[in-house]
């Protein structure tokens, strides 16, 4: 299991990073990924797209990927998108 | 704000995003309104950032923001209300970035789409959306009523 925490922005200059870190670790084998997203309070598109990649890999291997803290306006971001559904999403 | 014109560049688009982010601030305008708005202007810049001088000569793209407060005018409004509308413009290839239909988001993640997301975004983020193309000008302009 690998805990990774996400940035305030994940935005078009913070989203290649995350990507890459994901990337990097379903590459290394990982199959259980915790996502702590509770400094997060802004998305755009191009960090929804870096999710959604990780999520469809782990659906192919079985894997898991929870994103956990996340705040009511990163919800309504994965709710309007439609992602709300398709990630899971820890409640807490 | 005023204007600001930019290289239509992904650093162009953070020199915008800034002053956007300062000046809203600045106008007391609610931050769940603001992030909305700052994720509108940043996928549509990232646009013309990524495509609209494509194949031109690198660096010569420039895109001009204007982002302002103005009175809601619509009866549905009220009295006193306020909206901000911020305005695109640039001299790429014609480009309506409304156009394209929106993406189906009931479809399971394997059959999405990956493009298009972004736009949609701005649809349902914002109140009002709107694209001309005039005297060789991409003119993008979206609102939002500041609650």
């Amino acid at each position: 299991m690998t805990e990774i925490k996400t940035a305030k922005k994940i935005d078009a200059a913070s989203a290649p990073k995350l990507d890459a870190r994901l990337k990097e670790l379903l590459a290394a084998g990982e199959t259980e990924l915790t996502v702590d997203m509770e400094e997060t309070t802004y998305i755009s598109s191009v960090g929804l797209r870096a999710f959604v990649s990780a999520q469809k890999k782990l659906n192919k291997t079985g894997g898991s990927m929870v994103l956990t803290h996340v705040k009511p306006c990163i919800l309504e971001i994965f709710e309007v998108t439609g992602f709300a559904g398709v990630l899971t999403i820890s409640e807490d | 704000m005023g204007t600001l014109t930019v290289p239509a560049s992904v650093e162009g688009m953070y020199q915008v995003l800034a002053q956007i982010g300062i000046y809203l601030e600045q106008e007391a305008c609610p931050e769940a309104v603001r992030r909305q708005i700052e994720i509108s202007a940043e996928e549509l810049l990232t646009n013309i950032a990524s495509y609209a001088y494509e194949g031109g000569e690198e660096g010569t793209g420039q895109m001009q923001v204007t982002c302002e407060i103005l009175k809601a005018d619509g009866p549905e409004d009220g009295g006193g209300q306020k909206k901000v509308r911020i305005l695109i413009k640039d001299r790429g290839k014609p480009f309506d970035p409304f156009a394209r239909t929106d993406p189906d988001i009931r479809l399971p993640i394997e059959e999405r789409p990956v493009g298009g997301l972004g736009i949609y975004m701005v649809k349902r983020f914002m109140d009002e959306v709107h694209y001309q193309y005039e005297d060789g000008w991409n003119i993008t302009a979206i609102e939002k009523r500041i609650q």
